[in-house]
């Protein structure tokens, strides 16, 4: 049964910014739970109320199984239907992909149709008496954003949105849009129209979003948390305990992931800003064995190759900054940087193993976590 | 020790007009050709016999020997407290071959007397809600009550509000014989019907 109790905080804060702003960004580093949130908001935005519950003694015999939606989520008197319309931006992502426009029929030659996309048709449901809907783009800074939405971003924000009851305000904001018979015609988006959109500000292959886009938006970060990977290995959420010279016991193993893995975004925070971290979601990438320590030592080592790759993106061409964060000029790691003469310039490599052996892997994120 | 929790299976439900009203406070119906003192809440057999069969299990003996269905239907007082009777379906007969009905209404505790409906509501529907573990329920939904989101589940709200928009559309094109709201909802294959769509 869905309840406004079972609701979590990220989740709560997502809907009610929602609610007052029509559109948000989940934005954060990898692996740092976006697209489960997306996952969750989207759910609890269809708030299903279809269930019929059974109350062969109660004053209403069949009452829904949910509980009534809360009085500050999105839309909550728009009962009758709530529908979510996903979708993915990528570099080829158009105008006439999110509002209208003209395509080619396949089934008639030098003939056009107009195309209804994915923020268009949400309006039009959002229009119909009792419904609301949501857009949900993942990837939205993976694509042209700004220009997929076009002339539609003018009436994107709450204050330019046409109200339910039909009647414009002085703010409502209309735009031209193709109609189905080819002309052009005024539209608005709808007051019970929400957008939700996902993105990675950090990615290297992305578009960049304009500050007169992103002003539209009420933008939701989230961090890496530790807690979470802790709590994932069955470690303590927040007492981070001594590390053992030699790993006896899976938990060893953990522990030392763990706390390498702190101190790591640490010190990508100062080398290159919050946004250049790496989610405790990417290393929660299988069940982590709880007995054993060759199958926890075998976990800690694939994770570990997740968390190397990620370092050498983020420092790409900063070799020193990689020696910094592999602790490549202490004794204990593996890793050494190398200085030389090529081709009459100063040059440097880190060196060391791809794969670290158990020991040396053990030995490498006890030094990062001492650090 | 109790056994698992019931689920709802299914529900038929009837909007009360006018004549129906008289009915059920034994007044006089408002069609005499059936007949004078019919106090029957009467369906369409195609669509409604199959549902009330299983709702009305019970083999018995009606007036003039006739073979009927009986229940026990289980009912709130005007307390709000549980109660049950025994009520009778009457599958088609020979003269009435497209008719099924639920007799003598105004002689159930749980349809008429002190639970007459409360005409301040809206529209009034009387509602049979059977449950898994065998209960068949009646009662009166009313349709303030139905357009209240949160109060009935969506899946029979929208049903019934759904064929009442179907009558009322096609009864503003008549001016005689009006159409009466009725139908059916499976809960477990989500399917409904509304007579006459």
């Amino acid at each position: 049964m869905v309840s406004e109790e079972v609701i979590e905080p990220d989740a709560k804060d997502v809907l009610q910014a929602l609610a007052i702003r029509k559109n948000v960004i989940l934005a954060g580093p990898p692996g740092t739970g976006k697209s489960r949130l997306l996952n969750q908001v989207r759910e609890l935005f269809l708030w299903d109320a279809a269930h019929s519950g059974a109350d062969p003694s109660g004053r209403i015999p069949i009452p829904p199984l949910t509980s009534p939606l809360p009085e500050w989520f999105p839309s909550a008197s728009q009962t009758e239907s709530r529908e979510v319309f996903p979708t993915v931006f990528d570099q080829n992502t158009k105008y006439r992909d999110v509002m209208r426009g003209l395509v080619p029929r396949v089934d008639a030659a030098g003939a056009f149709t107009v195309t209804s996309g994915t923020l268009y048709r949400a309006s039009l449901h959002a229009m119909k008496p009792g419904s609301a809907a949501l857009v949900v783009i993942d990837e939205i800074n993976r694509g042209p954003a700004v220009a997929a939405f076009g002339s539609a971003l003018v009436g994107l924000e709450a204050d330019k949105r046409l109200p339910s009851h039909g009647t414009p305000t002085a703010e409502t904001q209309y735009f031209e849009i193709l109609g189905d018979d080819g002309r052009s015609r005024l539209f608005a988006l709808p007051e019970d129209l929400y957008v939700l959109a996902a993105m990675n500000e950090a990615d290297t292959s992305v578009e960049p979003l304009d500050v007169a886009f992103l002003r539209r938006f009420h933008l939701h970060r989230l961090q890496p948390q530790a807690a979470v990977l802790r709590t994932h290995l069955g470690l303590s959420p927040f007492a981070a305990g001594a590390l053992a010279s030699t790993p006896a016991e899976a938990s060893d193993w953990y522990e030392a992931l763990a706390q390498a893995f702190e101190r790591t975004n640490e010190r990508i925070r100062l080398g290159r800003g919050d946004a250049y971290q790496l989610g405790h979601g990417a290393l929660m990438h299988a069940v982590a064995p709880a007995g054993g320590l060759a199958n926890a030592q075998i976990y800690v080592s694939e994770a570990w190759s997740t968390l190397r790759a990620h370092i050498d993106e983020v420092f790409f061409g900063d070799t020193r900054a990689i020696a910094e964060v592999l602790l490549a000029e202490h004794g204990s790691s593996p890793y050494r940087l190398l200085e030389a003469t090529f081709a009459g310039q100063s040059v440097r490599r880190v060196t060391g193993p791809d794969r670290p052996t158990a020991e040396e892997l053990y030995r490498l994120l006890a030094t990062i976590a001492s650090s | 020790m109790s056994g698992p929790k019931p689920t709802v299976i299914r529900a038929i439900y009837r909007e009360v007009k006018p004549g129906d009203l008289r009915k059920l406070q034994a007044e006089s119906n408002d069609d005499p050709s059936a007949g004078g003192g019919a106090r029957d809440l009467r369906f369409p057999a195609a669509g409604f016999d199959t549902e009330f069969k299983q709702m009305f299990t019970r083999g018995a003996r009606g007036a003039r020997g006739r073979e009927i269905r009986v229940a026990t239907i289980h009912y709130l007082d005007d307390l709000g407290a549980p109660q049950t009777t025994t009520m009778e379906y009457w599958p088609p007969t020979v003269s009435r071959r497209t008719e099924v009905r639920i007799a003598r209404i105004h002689d159930s505790p749980a349809l008429g007397g002190k639970r007459l409906p409360d005409l301040e509501k809206g529209r009034v529907f009387v509602l049979f809600t059977q449950y898994s573990n065998g209960v068949v329920r009646v009662d009166y939904a009313y349709e303030d009550e139905l357009r209240k989101p949160g109060v009935w589940a969506d899946e029979i709200r929208l049903a019934i509000l759904g064929c009442l928009e179907i009558a009322d559309e096609k009864n503003s094109r008549r001016s005689g014989n009006q159409v009466t709201a009725q139908g059916h909802y499976d809960f477990s294959t989500g399917l409904g019907y509304c007579h006459g769509q």
